[in-house]
């Protein structure tokens, strides 16, 4: 039985799937990170996922166009990354308690949409898996990393790319600068309110990608936050909160 | 007399009455409920009639207010602890997980002693309610007081561990031995004993958790106003630096501050088992045992602007939303989450609408402080004012 588990077939599963199970996360927590190092602290990340992962699933049950359905996750995360940007950083509200008011919104509205829209659980067709050629051949690693679909691909692009604009471009200068001493960045003409408003909107964008890619991507499927009994949605509850260490996580490294 | 002309001289100072500063949440909520209005539109229900269900179903009759009270309950006591917490400047967000804890401690013991008088284990298992819920806040507060970890993030990650300790066990060591056996395997407690559940007070649900949730508002408002205790923890809050020069243990002060909270969202959580359900059951989910009073909660209290005594209003206006949500579901079809999205909404609306209050207070004070720039204090006062 204990041999059975271990079997190279079962570990390169559990991998395989460890891998696809990050992109979410990878997604959301890049987004936050932007906003923590700007000096901004979203704790509606949930809702933003909420949201994103029934509009990207309500267009795909609607249009079957997986395209469309990134552009209105996209559209829609950043509708909300501004909002949030408004009340944080133009009314000055408590990044904390906002947070809290925006996952609240997202919970009750995506469930909202769903009862009325939609009503019950049906499947779709998401991001089929995409074999890299030759790297998709290699044995082991091959299966593990390049047989995924593209959002998988995309997340995981997306960690570099993330390192490179904080760290090596004038806007990551700007972006750490804000977060680190707003004053001093004030007092040397960077604008701490536009820098602020573009990381926040870009964290939206980003969680509802990661919503996006639950819905889409992993799961092909939307379910209410809060249906009582099934297993899945335990797993993807706790899905949600978990991104929380993993987002500080992402920060301590990033730091 | 030169007062009165200044009062003349300008009109502007009408707007800055502290009376409408104190209505701003219910601005923000009228304006919530207008873009909910927007959103039944939407939805092709009629904002009037699902809002006068809602109404009805949460104060039209004596059942009705009864069971808005019931819901209240939880959110008065999470409420109350916010209020410490952020008169104290830390900021609690593990109401859900400090309730779990509360009542998995205070369940436990309903279910291993039976052989107490009912008066004695109530006060028992509020006791441990508390404690159970003032360790789940205090851990995160020993941590910001002595590592300087961010609170917000570490109350909400202690809300996680709470979910999977109560998952864990309520589907095994504490499961309902019926359930245990059965097929279906509902994570849920046995019953508490006849004895030891809350008094009701009305034929209703209403139990009396309702009146010690009122008396610990007025003790929490005595407290943070008349105590050196409350004293202590709100001026850490104001202004830590000075504080401190003034002799207060800032760090020992920043753990009560959210001990203290924690211990009231604890009790929420036992009366939760005491007095509505009289076992522990959950879907898996925070939610499902909490029924997000522990979010709620903070809600309501930042409605009744962080004070004690104006969060009792508050809880029972959050209470009546949601249980009208549910009779205007049944009437206007529209889904009770619209609930949810609008408390979310007053959420932002409220804390959206601080920087108006914090402006006009600013201008007051600037006013205030034109007026008296004439030295007309008699000097007694000033001996006063430097003692």
């Amino acid at each position: 039985m204990i041999s059975d588990l271990l079997s190279a077939t079962v570990l390169i599963g559990i991998i395989t799937s460890g891998i696809r199970l990050a992109t979410p996360y990878l997604y959301a927590s890049i987004g936050e990170m932007f906003g923590q190092r700007s000096g901004v602290l979203n704790l509606g990340v949930e809702g933003q996922m909420l949201l994103g992962a029934f509009v990207a699933y309500f267009v795909v049950l609607k249009t079957g166009n997986l395209g469309l359905a990134i552009l209105a996750a996209v559209a829609v995360g950043a509708l909300m990354g501004l909002a949030m940007g408004f009340v944080t950083i133009k009314l000055q509200a408590t990044q904390g308690i906002a947070g809290i008011g925006f996952y609240l919104f997202g919970m009750g509205m995506s469930n909202l949409l769903f009862q009325k829209l939609i009503g019950v659980v049906e499947n779709i067709n998401g991001f089929p898996t995409l074999k890299i050629p030759l790297l998709g051949d290699i044995p082991v690693i091959g299966e593990i990393f390049f047989n995924q679909n593209l959002l998988v691909y995309l997340a995981f692009l997306l960690v570099p790319a993330a390192w490179f604009v904080l760290n090596k471009t004038t806007l990551g200068l700007k972006i750490r600068a804000v977060g680190e001493n707003p004053a001093a960045a004030d007092s040397l003409g960077v604008s701490v309110t536009r820098v602020r408003y573009f990381t926040v909107i870009l964290g939206g964008v980003l969680s509802s990608i990661a919503g996006a890619a639950l819905s889409v991507g992993l799961l092909n499927v939307f379910q209410q936050n809060m249906t009582a009994g099934s297993g899945f949605h335990r797993g993807r509850s706790g899905l949600f909160w978990q991104l929380e260490t993993l987002w500080d996580f992402n920060r301590r490294i990033a730091l | 007399m030169g007062q009165n002309t200044k009062m003349a001289t300008s009109p502007r100072k009408i707007s800055f009455l502290p009376a409408l500063d104190a209505l701003m949440p219910v601005f923000a909520t009228i304006a919530a409920l207008l873009v909910g209005a927007v959103f039944l539109l939407v939805l092709g229900a009629n904002p009037l009639t699902a809002y006068s269900a809602l109404l009805k179903g949460a104060f039209g009759d004596f059942n009705a207010f009864a069971e808005t009270l019931v819901k209240a309950i939880p959110l008065l006591l999470v409420g109350l602890g916010t209020c410490i917490a952020y008169r104290g400047s830390v900021t609690n967000i593990g109401g859900e997980g400090q309730m779990i804890v509360g009542a998995l401690l205070s369940t436990w013991i309903g279910l291993n002693f039976t052989h107490l008088p009912g008066w004695l284990m109530i006060l028992i298992a509020m006791i441990a309610g508390s404690l159970g819920g003032a360790v789940w806040g205090g851990l995160p507060g020993l941590l910001k007081a002595y590592f300087n970890v961010n609170e917000i993030l570490s109350t909400v990650m202690m809300n996680a561990i709470a979910v999977q300790i109560m998952n864990y066990m309520l589907r095994g060591p504490m499961i309902d031995p019926v359930q245990s056996k059965a097929a279906s395997q509902i994570p849920q407690t046995a019953r508490l004993l006849e004895s030891y559940r809350l008094p009701r007070l009305v034929p209703t649900r209403l139990h009396i958790g309702l009146l010690i949730a009122f008396l610990l508002a007025i003790a929490v408002y005595i407290m943070l106003w008349r105590t050196t205790v409350g004293y202590r923890i709100r001026a850490v809050g104001q202004n830590q630096a000075a504080s401190k020069y003034g002799g207060i243990d800032v760090k020992r002060n920043i753990v009560l501050a959210l001990l203290l909270s924690g211990a009231f969202a604890g009790l929420a959580g036992m009366m939760q088992v005491y007095g509505v359900n009289y076992r522990m059951i959950t879907d898996g989910s925070a939610t499902g045992f909490t029924g997000n009073a522990g979010f709620n909660g903070i809600v309501a209290a930042l409605f009744g602007q962080l004070h004690p005594l104006l969060t009792i209003p508050a809880s029972v206006l959050f209470g009546g939303l949601l249980v009208g949500a549910n009779a205007m579901q049944r009437v206007v079809q529209v889904p009770s989450a619209l609930i949810t999205a609008l408390n979310g909404l007053v959420v932002v609306f409220v804390v959206g609408s601080e920087i108006f209050r914090k402006r006009s207070q600013r201008k007051r004070m600037a006013l205030l402080d034109r007026e008296s720039e004439p030295p007309d204090l008699p000097p007694t006062d000033l001996a006063e004012a430097r003692s």
